[in-house]
């Protein structure tokens, strides 16, 4: 293998394209496991389950290959496809991409355990941890690529994954340590190499089938899959410019926010339902839905904005900026129409999470850990969830319900806004993220030392000027961006007062649930300011570059 | 001198340490076809970006109607119609969709030329965008941009995708009756006879510049293609005055020039020639000559 040669271009390909995001896995991973080990009596186990967290995902990065559509409604089966058009066998770019998203996941791994091992003598496992990473993601990757059939694809995966999960759960010893068996350790080498023979062998097939049905699309991912935009049919009004920017948003994104919001709260209630009868299915039903609302309310309310994502560039569509239509109207209208659909989803999963509670009865007992019940705390739950809404007021429940419709605004406006910065000074956002990581891993390392001698002076130096800073930043950036605003012509007299007017009122609702001093509700409103000033800015910036 | 449409001064764009425009000055009255020629990455597509607002001027300025398309893009963009290089459009949208989303931004739709373009083109309504061709794609791009009869149709590539028929009898057709409505077209182009046979006016820029603007008649008019013999064998392109490019060896060469005929005949008797032949040059002569490029290049000395 020479200089030249395509493996070696093809590996410099992929470190080209995950650099960054190792990069930061590399700083999440150290600063989250050294975070675990400093604030917590039990924190060798949980810096070693946030290492393995880390680096067990695939590389998201590795998507740039094929225009960043790995979670955007790609069509199944091996997502790579412009590397059809390669003079290579399909077993070389397969098994390269493979093995560098494996390899590089276990190395990384290694480094941050040796790292984080050294600085607090804390030794955690390498070898089995590493094999375990490498098989986990050979595995996943051969379920994803290897098939154009979704059912096949997620029920392979979620099998083998579960097992490999258990598995590990299973071999994890204290202090840190995974203890794998000879043959245990065999089967997973097993694993790998199958799972790579068997990609090779399903995307030769998808090669030699479907190279040209699978050829990209002119136009960057619109976010949601057709189908789902295709669900509903209903015509464009003509009679004004905002009708039509509703309907264009209810149609891209917000009625498919809902029909998600819909099926995932009929999932949970099934869930629930089901639980009755077969026990192990109840451990499903109580993580998803302590996950699934939080991860739904980011996944759903991000990228308002509905910036696209082509062959590693991020950009807006030329088509909305084009239309003749107000930079910070358009902002407000994504915001609101999107922030609408989520709080809808949100509330039809809440009310299916409620209904469903009501069947913990059902269920009789469910022992999860040491002997004991687990549903009367359940219960207990339910029963103070619901005196706790029973017991409002009708005032106090319109306040907590603009309260939740701002905060859920709010979320969806910083989503947006946070994207459209990162496409368009990717750069900038970067160094401010290894900013604040550095900033994590340096209280960390201070608070490791403990309370004495020049380090604990300074840790109570940092803490006693983050909040101070922070809240001169907000104040001077806000002061900073309102100007801009006015002299862009994308803030007018009228909308500033209407926004600061709404921020003032959240504020106030919300001291209703948790009343401060003044500066605790002015803070809020300032936030909201901020925010409300910072959207349509940020959207200005990325429809006029 | 009739009103300017557009207006751009002394407008220079970077990214990174890539110029893309580099003090460009450009302006078209109503009424003109204006062809803007250029190799790839010459700057066109830049520039129409900061026509639309797409790119914020930083250095220098853009008027269009007389406005900042970036402090006021309604005012600017709902008298204007639009057809992008990459054919960008919502891919989820069907064609009657698409027809009807546009109409809603501008009052001045005209429905009844929009059925009549769609069956030209023989675009079914109810195929979504995703399923169209490059071709079709930029048909249905086409008619969403001229519908509601845009007092200024910016087109970037329109030939890009559309076959021969197309190109020549409607696209053609098209910017002939948005310029005989008194309305402006300005279009980038790599295909110089499409912008010899459309435009009446013809901007040429080279590596971020405009390096010839004008009328295209009097830019025709002022090159000529001249082939010249000389007693004396050159086995380097002698020195001739008004001459832009020299092609050929030993006696016999092939000049493009400007200016004055007769200034470019006495050079040539000085050198102990004559001209042989001439002629009006084309614009891909002239584009030629003034991006620096011939075959095989020669620069007069």
């Amino acid at each position: 293998m020479n200089r030249h040669s395509p493996v070696v271009a093809m590996l410099w390909e992929n470190w080209r394209l995950t650099r960054v995001e190792a990069a930061q896995r590399l700083g999440l991973g150290i600063v989250g496991a050294s975070a675990a080990l400093v604030l917590s009596d039990n924190g060798a186990g949980i810096a070693l389950w946030i290492l393995l967290a880390v680096h067990w995902m695939f590389w998201l990065s590795i998507s740039k290959l094929n225009g960043g559509r790995f979670l955007d409604g790609y069509k199944p089966g091996f997502p790579l496809y412009l590397l059809y058009t390669r003079p290579v066998p399909t077993a070389t770019f397969v098994g390269v991409a493979l093995a560098y998203d494996a390899i590089s996941g276990a190395a990384l791994y290694v480094v941050s355990a040796l790292v984080v091992g050294a600085v607090f003598d804390q030794p955690l496992p390498l070898f089995s941890a590493a094999l375990w990473i490498v098989a986990s993601r050979l595995a996943y990757t051969c379920c994803q690529w290897s098939t154009q059939s979704r059912a096949v694809q997620w029920t392979t995966q979620a099998i083998i994954g579960l097992s490999l999960f258990l598995l590990l759960n299973g071999r994890m010893a204290s202090p840190p340590l995974i203890e794998f068996s000879t043959i245990e350790s065999v089967l997973m080498v097993l694993l790998g190499v199958v799972s790579v023979g068997l990609a090779i062998v399903g995307v030769a097939r998808q090669r030699r089938g479907d190279g040209v049905a699978t050829a990209p699309r002119a136009a960057g991912s619109t976010g949601y899959p057709d189908w789902l935009i295709s669900l509903f049919r209903f015509p464009c009004p003509t009679s004004s410019a905002t009708k039509a920017q509703v309907w264009f948003e209810l149609k891209s994104s917000g009625l498919p926010v809902l029909t998600i919001g819909l099926a995932i709260a009929i999932v949970v209630f099934l869930l629930f339902a089901i639980s009755i009868p077969i026990v192990p299915m109840r451990n499903a039903a109580v993580s998803g839905v302590m996950f699934f609302a939080p991860a739904m309310l980011l996944c759903l309310g991000g990228n308002a904005f509905g910036i696209r994502r082509r062959q590693g560039r991020t950009y807006a569509s030329t088509f909305e900026a084009t239309q003749p239509y107000g930079t910070a109207q358009l902002a407000r209208l994504k915001v609101f129409v999107r922030s609408g659909c989520v709080l809808v989803a949100l509330a039809m999963v809440g009310i299916s999470v409620w209904a469903s509670s009501s069947l913990l009865s059902a269920w009789g007992t469910w022992v999860v850990a040491e002997g004991k019940d687990t549903v009367p705390g359940l219960l207990r739950m339910r029963g103070r969830i619901g005196e706790l809404f029973g017991g409002l007021t009708g005032q106090a429940f319109a306040a907590q319900i603009s309260v939740a419709l701002f905060a859920v605004a709010a979320m969806v406006a910083s989503l947006a806004t946070f994207a459209a910065l990162r496409a368009r000074y990717p750069r900038r956002v970067l160094v401010a993220a290894a900013l604040l990581l550095l900033y994590g891993l340096v209280l960390v390392l201070l608070l490791s030392v403990g309370p004495n001698g020049i380090t604990w002076l300074l840790l109570n130096a940092i803490l006693w000027a983050t909040p101070r800073i922070a809240v001169a930043a907000l104040v001077t950036g806000t002061i900073y961006l309102t100007w801009r605003s006015f002299a862009e012509r994308l803030l007018t007299l009228r909308a500033a007062c209407g926004a600061i007017l709404v921020s003032v009122a959240c504020a106030a609702a919300a001291q209703m649930f948790r009343p401060t001093d003044a500066v605790g509700m002015l803070l809020p409103a300032l936030l909201l300011f901020a925010i409300s000033v910072l959207t349509p800015w940020s959207l200005g910036r990325i429809r006029h570059t | 001198m009739s009103q300017s449409v557009v207006d751009v001064h002394d407008l220079s764009r970077s990214f990174g340490d890539k110029t893309a425009l580099d003090g460009v000055s450009f302006r078209a009255t109503a009424g003109q076809v204006h062809g803007l020629v250029g190799s790839n990455g010459a700057g066109k597509t830049t520039l129409l970006k900061h026509l639309l607002g797409l790119l914020r001027a930083t250095i220098g300025s853009v008027r269009v109607f007389g406005l900042d398309p970036v402090r006021d893009p309604v005012g600017v963009l709902g008298r204007v119609g639009y057809l992008s290089e990459e054919r960008e459009l919502p891919e989820w949208m069907r064609i009657d969709e698409l027809m009807r989303y546009t109409q809603a931004f501008h009052p001045t739709w005209d429905a009844s030329y929009a059925r009549e373009l769609l069956e030209t083109f023989a675009l079914d309504p109810s195929r979504k965008i995703k399923e169209l061709s490059k071709g079709m794609r930029a048909q249905a791009g086409l008619i969403a941009a001229v519908a509601h009869r845009p007092e200024l149709l910016i087109l970037d590539e329109p030939s890009s995708g559309l076959d021969a028929v197309v190109r020549r009898d409607i696209l053609d057709a098209i910017v002939r009756a948005v310029a005989d409505d008194g309305r402006t077209v300005i279009f980038s182009s790599h295909l110089l006879d499409e912008v010899e046979r459309m435009s009446d006016h013809v901007t040429l820029m080279h590596q971020g510049r405009v390096t010839l603007s004008g009328v295209l008649d009097d830019v025709r008019g002022a090159y000529r293609r001249s082939r010249v013999r000389f007693v004396e064998h050159f086995d380097r392109p002698p020195a001739l005055d008004t001459a832009l490019v020299m092609e050929g060896s030993g006696r016999t060469w092939s000049v493009v020039h400007n200016g004055s005929i007769e200034r470019f005949r006495h050079s040539v008797l000085a050198r102990g020639g004559e001209i042989v032949e001439s002629r009006d040059a084309t614009l891909e002569e002239i584009f030629l000559a003034r991006a620096g490029r011939s075959r095989p290049q020669v620069e007069a000395a």
